[in-house]
């Protein structure tokens, strides 16, 4: 552990030094982070990887953007610079770049901590030539995180509210909706993270403007490799409209918005 | 002299043969193969697959697990691949490793463990059968198999006439005498036992008023239920005349060497690999560390050892 700061009443920086991990994370890809040597919380936490700390180019570590949500997320936060945590990752299948044609118009959609794995994607597009439309929502101006992060690699987030503190008042799919009402026809690829209702809303608007969509999706899981089957979600299977349970951490965290059955 | 020499770790189950006491429990192994990025699987005693049957099993919805004090609950629902694909798929692979290879079977009604027997008796680097009798019988409106002495005793004997393989039943904890369903287990030609399969439970989220599963009940495991899996053990072993592999929140040397005191031949580890992935292989080291430490010459030593006066 290298540094951990609050940003934001109940949400945390975590900074940690790992080269391995750091050198091969792609965006949208985890860590399990085994909080405590205890038995009380039992399981190790599934993180996203929210942006690589670098130092000469090289890739050192990482960070971890989180809210604190109960027990182990609690106790991560008391957890102070120089202790150890036992990490297993990268893990999962981060977003899909390769697909995604140079003339296409990348659309980031993050919802509260869905913001997590969404920085590192935004550098990783930058990086690869694409300037990506970012739209942030959350409940208050002081629950919108890092805007400076993304300002300052040069991306002007749109933003919204649900109290109206900060930009439209109202929710991140309002944005998404009137964006792409905007830009009708417009060949793009939405990537979201966020809560699940948003997600679904996300999904159907993609659908309907004609877009792929890439969401990042959360389930409880235990092992985190593959090998519990504890962290399913409902996809529809290649087939077409037949149900099949697929794992987060293995065959996502991130899915097609049109294969999930929510 | 004694202490020169290294310790003897390995140990034999009644016609099963393992390099050390050290096994991976079904369902929180997967197939072995998502674990090599950890470790070599040829250092381990053996390895027990994912509960498998004789076709694919989708298993239940979501969410399938839960966090407890010291424990899990899952409700999987025995989701798996299917002996079919284990066998093309993920056999091949495994069988370049130097370990015990342990497929665990289950079926709805005795015909499908007589299948999976007979498929699996002819395939080649299986090192036995882990057979779970902790599954409804739909024939008996859904009554758990390892619930009843005589329905246990008829599924091992059925089972036993289909194939050569070394077979450990494995039993349910949820019962009011496990010693009953362990020897008709042993009368019915069961090579050894392996105990116990997860305790039935449930939770419930105060903030929803759901139950924080699916499917409403789930199976406990992790350190919780150490204390009576060792009960088991220690009480079943004063039982039986087969090898008993022991397991039930073991997460440290010093359980492993605890249930070997209780009358346990071999371990397993099942919930310990989520919170601890690489635990199989460093218990194997502290074991042989443990034993040269302690002068002694042979695991099997500690087998039962226990001190009761
Ligand atoms: C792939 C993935 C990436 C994630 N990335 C981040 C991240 O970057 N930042 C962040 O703040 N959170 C992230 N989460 C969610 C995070 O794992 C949970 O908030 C955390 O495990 C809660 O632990 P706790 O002990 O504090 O809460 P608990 O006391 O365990 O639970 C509190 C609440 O959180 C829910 N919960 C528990 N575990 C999970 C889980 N694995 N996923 C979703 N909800 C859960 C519980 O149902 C309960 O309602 C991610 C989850 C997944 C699956
Ligand atoms: C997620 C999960 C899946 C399991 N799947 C199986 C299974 O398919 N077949 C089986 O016989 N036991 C299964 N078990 C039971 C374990 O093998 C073991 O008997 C039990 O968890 C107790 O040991 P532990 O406390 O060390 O985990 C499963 C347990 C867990 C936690
Ligand atoms: S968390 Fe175990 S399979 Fe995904």
């Amino acid at each position: 552990m290298q540094k951990q700061e609050s940003i934001a009443p109940g949400y945390w920086l975590l900074s940690l030094h790992s080269p391995q991990i750091a050198s091969a994370a792609a965006p949208g890809q985890f860590v399990m982070l085994k909080i405590d040597k205890s038995f009380d919380p039992l399981l190790p936490r599934p993180m996203s990887i929210h942006s690589v700390i670098k130092e000469d180019n090289n890739r050192i570590g990482f960070t971890i953007l989180y809210k604190v949500m109960g027990k182990g997320t609690r106790l991560l936060s008391e957890k102070r610079s120089g202790e150890s945590l036992v990490v297993i990752g990268p893990l999962g299948k981060g977003f899909n770049l390769n697909h995604i044609s140079s003339g296409c118009e990348p659309i980031v959609v993050g919802g509260g901590i869905g913001i997590a794995p969404l920085l590192f994607l935004a550098h990783k597009l930058l990086e690869r030539g694409w300037t990506p439309s970012v739209l942030l929502g959350a409940n208050s101006q002081q629950e919108l995180l890092r805007l400076d992060e993304f300002e300052s690699s040069g991306l002007i987030p749109k933003v919204s509210t649900e109290d109206g503190s900060k930009g439209v008042k109202g929710m991140v799919t309002d944005l998404l909706g009137s964006y792409l009402e905007d830009r009708k026809g417009v060949h793009g690829e939405v990537f979201a993270c966020g809560p699940s209702p948003m997600l679904e809303k996300v999904a159907s608007q993609a659908k309907e403007y004609g877009l792929n969509s890439q969401l990042s999706l959360e389930q409880r899981m235990a092992c985190g490799l593959g090998a519990c089957l504890g962290c399913v979600v409902r996809i529809r299977d290649k087939e077409g409209s037949q149900l099949s349970f697929q794992r987060v951490c293995t065959e996502g965290p991130v899915f097609n918005g049109e294969d999930i059955i929510w | 002299m004694v202490a020169e020499s290294s310790p003897i770790l390995s140990i034999e189950l009644n016609g099963l043969k393992l390099k050390n006491p050290i096994i991976a429990a079904s369902g929180t192994f997967g197939y072995g193969l998502e674990y090599v990025p950890l470790g070599d699987l040829s250092k381990l005693g053996g390895m027990v697959t994912k509960g498998l049957c004789m076709w694919e099993e989708k298993g239940n919805p979501p969410p399938r697990i839960c966090e407890t004090p010291a424990g899990m609950l899952n409700s999987i629902g025995l989701e798996n691949i299917g002996i079919e694909n284990f066998i093309t798929e993920k056999l091949p692979q495994l069988i370049q490793y130097d370990t015990a290879i342990i497929v665990n079977i289950w079926g709805r009604e005795i015909d499908d463990y007589i299948k999976a027997a007979e498929r699996l008796d002819a395939v080649n680097g299986i090192a036995a059968l882990e057979v779970n009798i902790s599954c409804p019988n739909i024939k008996k409106g859904g009554l758990t198999f390892g619930t009843d002495p005589s329905v246990t005793f008829e599924l091992v004997q059925q089972v036993r006439k289909r194939t050569s393989l070394p077979l450990m039943v494995k039993l349910t904890p949820n019962v009011t005498d496990i010693t009953l369903i362990a020897r008709s287990a042993e009368d019915a030609g069961a090579n050894a036992l392996s105990l116990i399969n997860t305790l039935l439970g449930m939770e419930i989220d105060v903030s929803t008023r759901r139950p924080s599963l699916a499917n409403i009940t789930g199976g406990l495991s992790g350190p919780a239920i150490r204390p009576v899996a060792l009960r088991m053990v220690y009480q079943t072993a004063r039982q039986v005349n087969i090898p008993i592999v022991g397991l039930g929140g073991i997460s440290s040397l010093a359980d492993v060497i605890k249930f070997l005191l209780a009358g346990a031949s071999a371990v397993q580890i099942g919930t310990a690999n989520f919170f601890d992935p690489t635990i199989c292989w460093r218990l194997v080291d502290e074991l042989e560390e443990y034993l040269r430490n302690e002068n002694i010459s042979d695991v099997n030593q500690l087998v039962g050892a226990i001190i009761e006066e």
